[in-house]
């Protein structure tokens, strides 16, 4: 079995062909959307919007940036502007129960138009009423009833002071009512000395009528109340009449206006009969407003502001269905809250103070919500939850809600609603919603899953030169040229981490197109070109690479112990991928191993110090087992070795060295040094083949970067599984290295390619009996177990007279 | 108030009865005096029929709001008098202090009427408590309550018109005037009224009657809610005029 050759440079990194393109730049090209990227998404999203049945919500998922948002607003604007403009809602004054306020629907933009008319008519009615009252009419009649009263009580007592008077006794008037007292024949009020001088018989005669006068002036004081009350309720009647008068036709123009909307109508009838009864707050709203009279300024404004129109939901500026996304869906932002307000060191609300939610501006259209959000804000996702189940939005507040306080709020009626709401979102929240919530299925029934990449073709490679020249126009970007159309369908297959593939993450590209622009500007360049592009890509890591800097220099000054060149037995180089927020690099480990009689145990040092992962683990395991079988089937496995990562000091996770650590194994079996001048990535299984790892192309960059600090010599390169062939999309500075023949990518099937190539020496094919051939590295390998199998039954010979494992 | 009427009043009385609530009337009559400058006396007449009453051993009062019976104490009534002295003594001193008015203050006893045409006989004005009212208020004034003021070609009522203008300012009242109709229809009315008359708004007509007597006049101050009366002195020829006078429903100011 001949060794794998490095791969030519072409197969290093798929480039895109700038001639392919038709334009010179991207002006030329027509706007297109990421619609043919996500396709998928895209038909689950237009599928929700038109379906009408219950629970079909649309949950968007995929990672950020992919263009869920803007894919959404499209699709969403493209089905709105077929819906119509739903009505307007209002809440109104609930005259039989003030706490209650009502909900009122009226057709688009007659909303405002009733507001005003209100507000008209409260100033109307303002002035009309005191005018009324205020006429010589009014005045006449009440002075009629005042005078009818007072003449009747006038008359009252002077018929008993004139009855008092035939029986020679006055009634005067004392501070704080009536008293009698008896007459002399001069008509004066009898002096005390002259009423002891008078017979005792008439002295008691005085006395009895006086008191016989008394009970009839109290009967006739008690009947005042009564006589006032009867006054009052026709002066009352007198003001309901005028009132009425001033009322009657302002309502009747405002109901003919709104003879179509029975619900107005009949509110206009509850408001006219709730003037006529409260016809005082007109009159007290033009006068006494000194600072003394505070409260009851407030009682007169509250009971005009009865009359207004709280008009919550004005569509009268749409032109089609709303489509209302709230960017901070707190739980009073989405479903509405009642305001209050500090008056006299009291909390007072009314419903003028309800202030519509997110749901109900959205009422009749679409609801686009940021879903982490949404759960982080208490209680927003049980509230959206119960609206879509109810069908209503019922105004809560949130301090009820949770029982904070108890002030004397509002019950407002709740309002039928009938939208659309649209999540956005992570995958992870998804699958975590639909796991632990389990109305969330009931409830967001269409799943629009964002791709990460799409496969790479000739046309789909135009579709994103329209895509880039869309983000351009609409970010006020240059044009692009095609030369950096190409460069960026190849960074885009880089982010991809697959030659074949392409990023769908529009966010990268908005934000590397930008940066690009900024260096066409510093260039005084008209178009974005290449360069620009490139200059961009290498700021973005310039400004990320601090910390794989240090690490790299850790390795060229020796602090960290990474050979590039030589061969050593039990030492190889693996690859691992850091990732520092949106940076990933590649950092080299030294792996070592050793070897010795044992009972077959493979340590990983990593596992005992609990650094190693799970997976790492299986993948030791593995390896393990790839021994076992391959080497001592007919022998007990009698070798302890141990693995580790040199100077590794933090967890280790993953099985992309697996491969690395079977080759060292081996080669401490065989006793067979491996080139240090090649770095090996891969996974392996238990049969021995070699299974793709992620980041390969971080992989080989880094140990490029490395050998180059260090220094590039021609011998150095990097074996990775054959598999990851495809996703190779290497730094062109790489290609060009390799092509130059200064630097080599190894693509290998399995584990004997990779040893033959790390050691050089033939791995050797098993024959029939299993045997391998003299001196190939297999036949040292399986002899050295045979040797260490013999050692430990000898030994367990000698020291128990039975094999351990017989 | 206009420089003809401050010129007149330098001599004001006040004329308050035991017992009774003076404060409106005290306004007013500080009002009147401060603008002139002049010399504010109040006099209070003490009613000597209720001083008789107190000391007859059955002495009762039936309240007026409570109709019901209680005992009057002659010492209560005189702790009551005390306290009105006093209060009125008080008030006088603050317009002093803060107007600079000269002050003073008289008791008497008497039939309220006669005592005070007797004692404020060298007064250019006199204000008159208005009768005792027992009609309860059916509701709030909704208009500016009316000044009227009974005009003769006389110099006092000038004054008086003079007097009724400036309270009108206040937009607390609105003028009445009361001329006779003879005067009105035969344009004898004194030019300097006529003038003034002219210059008032609309809301201010004329009441013209046969002839400028009180007792007709009352009817008419018993139906409207009426302000103040504002009249010369000197139209209180007959004893007739005196005793209607008694039972007009609204304070007087008497122009001498």
């Amino acid at each position: 079995m001949p060794a794998p050759k490095a791969l030519s440079s072409t197969s290093l990194r798929k480039f895109s062909d700038p001639a392919q393109f038709t334009f010179q730049s991207t002006d030329e090209l027509e706007p297109c959307s990421n619609a043919f990227s996500q396709a998928r998404a895209l038909s689950a999203i237009q599928f929700g919007l038109r379906i009408h049945n219950g629970g079909f919500n649309i949950f968007a998922l995929g990672p950020a940036g992919v263009g869920k948002l803007t894919t959404l607003h499209q699709a969403v604007t493209q089905e709105a502007a077929t819906r119509p403009v739903p009505p307007d809602w209002c809440y109104l004054h609930n005259f039989d129960d003030p706490q209650r306020p009502r909900a009122l629907s009226l057709p688009a933009g007659r909303g405002a138009t009733l507001r005003r008319a209100m507000q008209h008519l409260v100033e109307e009615l303002s002035a009309s009423i005191p005018a009324a009252f205020e006429s010589e009419d009014y005045r006449a009649r009440l002075e009629e009833l005042e005078q009818e009263f007072k003449e009747r009580q006038s008359e009252a007592i002077d018929q008993l002071g004139e009855q008092a008077k035939a029986q020679n006794i006055a009634l005067l008037h004392t501070p704080s009512g009536f008293a009698f007292a008896p007459l002399s024949a001069h008509g004066e009020v009898l002096k005390p000395e002259h009423f002891q001088r008078l017979p005792a018989s008439e002295q008691q005669q005085i006395e009895q009528t006086i008191t016989a006068l008394q009970q009839d002036l109290q009967k006739l004081l008690r009947q005042f109340p009564l006589w006032a009350k009867e006054a009052r309720e026709k002066v009352k009647a007198l003001n309901r009449q005028m009132a009425e008068l001033a009322v009657t036709h302002l309502i009747e123009d405002l109901q003919h206006q709104n003879s179509d909307l029975p619900a107005v109508y009949d509110y206009l009838m509850a408001v006219k009969k709730d003037v006529v009864e409260h016809v005082d707050a007109f009159l007290q709203s033009g006068d006494n407003r000194t600072a003394a009279a505070g409260p009851q300024i407030h009682a007169g404004t509250a009971q005009l502001q009865r009359y207004q129109i709280n008009l919550i939901v004005d569509n009268s500026s749409l032109a089609c269905a709303p489509i209302v996304q709230e960017g901070l869906p707190s739980f009073g932002n989405l479903l509405g809250r009642v305001e209050y307000q500090a008056q006299m060191g009291t909390l007072v609300t009314d419903f003028t103070l309800i202030k519509a939610g997110a749901l109900h501006r959205a009422n009749g259209g679409y609801l686009l919500l940021d879903a982490r959000q949404l759960l982080q804000h208490p209680l927003s996702w049980d509230g959206l939850k119960r609206t879509l189940q109810t069908g209503e939005i019922r105004l809560d507040t949130l301090e009820r809600s949770l029982n904070l306080f108890s002030t004397v709020s509002l019950e407002p009626e709740p309002i039928p609603i009938e939208v659309k709401v649209l999540l956005f979102g992570d995958r992870q929240l998804y699958y975590l919603l639909n796991e632990h919530d389990p109305d969330f299925q009931e409830l967001f029934k269409v799943m629009s899953d964002f791709d990460d990449s799409i496969t790479r073709t000739p046309d789909t490679e135009r579709c994103y030169a329209a895509l880039f020249a869309s983000i351009c126009r609409d970010h006020q970007l240059r044009p692009l040229s095609r030369e950096t159309v190409a460069g960026l369908i190849e960074h885009g297959a880089r982010l991809a981490g697959d030659a074949d593939r392409i990023s769908t993450h529009l966010r990268n590209y908005t934000d590397l197109l930008s940066e690009a622009d900024y260096w066409a500007d510093a260039a005084g360049s008209e178009q974005i070109r290449r360069e620009d592009l490139q200059q961009a890509i290498e700021q973005q890591i310039y400004r990320a690479e601090r910390m794989r800097e240090n690490i790299y220099r850790t390795i060229s000054d020796g602090t960290m112990l990474i050979d590039v060149s030589g061969a050593k037995t039990g030492q190889i180089n693996g690859l691992s991928v850091l990732q520092l927020g949106q940076f990933a690099f590649a950092q080299a480990v030294r792996i070592t191993a050793t070897t010795r009689l044992g009972d077959g145990k493979v340590i990983d040092i990593e596992r005992e110090t609990e650094l190693g992962g799970p997976i790492h683990s299986k993948g030791v395991l593995i390896l393990s087992s790839f021994l076992a079988t391959r080497y001592a089937s007919e022998h007990p496995l009698s070798m302890s070795a141990s693995l580790v990562f040199e100077q590794s000091y933090g967890p280790v996770e993953g099985d992309s060295a697996s491969l690395a650590e079977l080759c060292v194994l081996l080669s401490a079996l065989a006793d067979a040094p491996i080139r240090q001048s090649l770095a090996i990535t891969g996974s392996v299984n238990q049969h021995g083949q070699v299974q793709p790892i992620g980041g390969v192309n971080e992989k080989i960059e880094g140990f490029y970067d490395i050998c180059c600090s260090i220094g590039l010599d021609g011998t150095q390169g990097v074996i990775i599984p054959a598999v990851n062939q495809r996703h190779l999309m290497l730094r062109e500075d790489i290609v060009e290295a390799a092509a130059d023949g200064q630097f080599h990518i190894y693509a290998v099937h399995n584990a004997d390619e990779a040893i033959e190539l790390l050691t050089g020496i033939p791995a050797g094919e098993a024959d029939i009996a299993g045997g391998f051939p003299a001196n190939s590295l297999n036949w040292r390998v399986a002899n050295r177990l045979l040797e260490l199998a013999q050692l430990r039954h000898d030994f367990a010979q000698r020291n128990n007279g039975v094999s351990g494992d017989a | 108030m206009p420089e003809a009427a401050a010129r007149l009043l330098q001599r004001v009385v006040i004329a308050l009865q035991t017992g009774r609530p003076q404060q409106e009337l005290m306004q007013l009559a500080l009002t009147l005096a401060s603008t002139n400058q002049a010399e504010l006396t109040a006099l209070l007449v003490e009613d000597e029929s209720l001083t008789q009453l107190m000391r007859l051993p059955f002495a009762q009062e039936v309240q007026r709001l409570s109709a019901s019976v209680q005992a009057l104490d002659n010492s209560a009534w005189d702790r009551r008098k005390r306290r009105q002295t006093e209060h009125i003594r008080q008030q006088l001193q603050q317009i002093t202090q803060q107007h600079g008015l000269p002050t003073s203050l008289q008791i008497t006893r008497g039939p309220y009427l006669t005592e005070v045409l007797r004692v404020a006989h060298t007064h250019d004005a006199i204000f008159l408590m208005g009768q005792h009212v027992t009609r309860q208020i059916l509701q709030r004034p909704t208009a500016p309550r009316p000044v009227w003021v009974l005009l003769d070609n006389s110099g006092q009522s000038l004054q008086a018109l003079h007097i009724g203008l400036a309270l009108c300012q206040s937009g607390r009242y609105r003028l009445r005037p009361v001329l006779e109709a003879q005067a009105l229809a035969a344009h004898t009315v004194s030019a300097p009224i006529a003038d003034l008359l002219r210059q008032t708004s609309p809301d201010s007509a004329a009441l013209a009657m046969p002839e400028l007597k009180l007792a007709p006049l009352l009817t008419v101050l018993n139906r409207q809610a009426a302000g103040l009366l504002i009249m010369p002195q000197a139209l209180l020829a007959t004893d007739t005029e005196l005793s209607v006078l008694e039972k007009v429903p609204c304070p007087v100011l008497l122009i001498q």
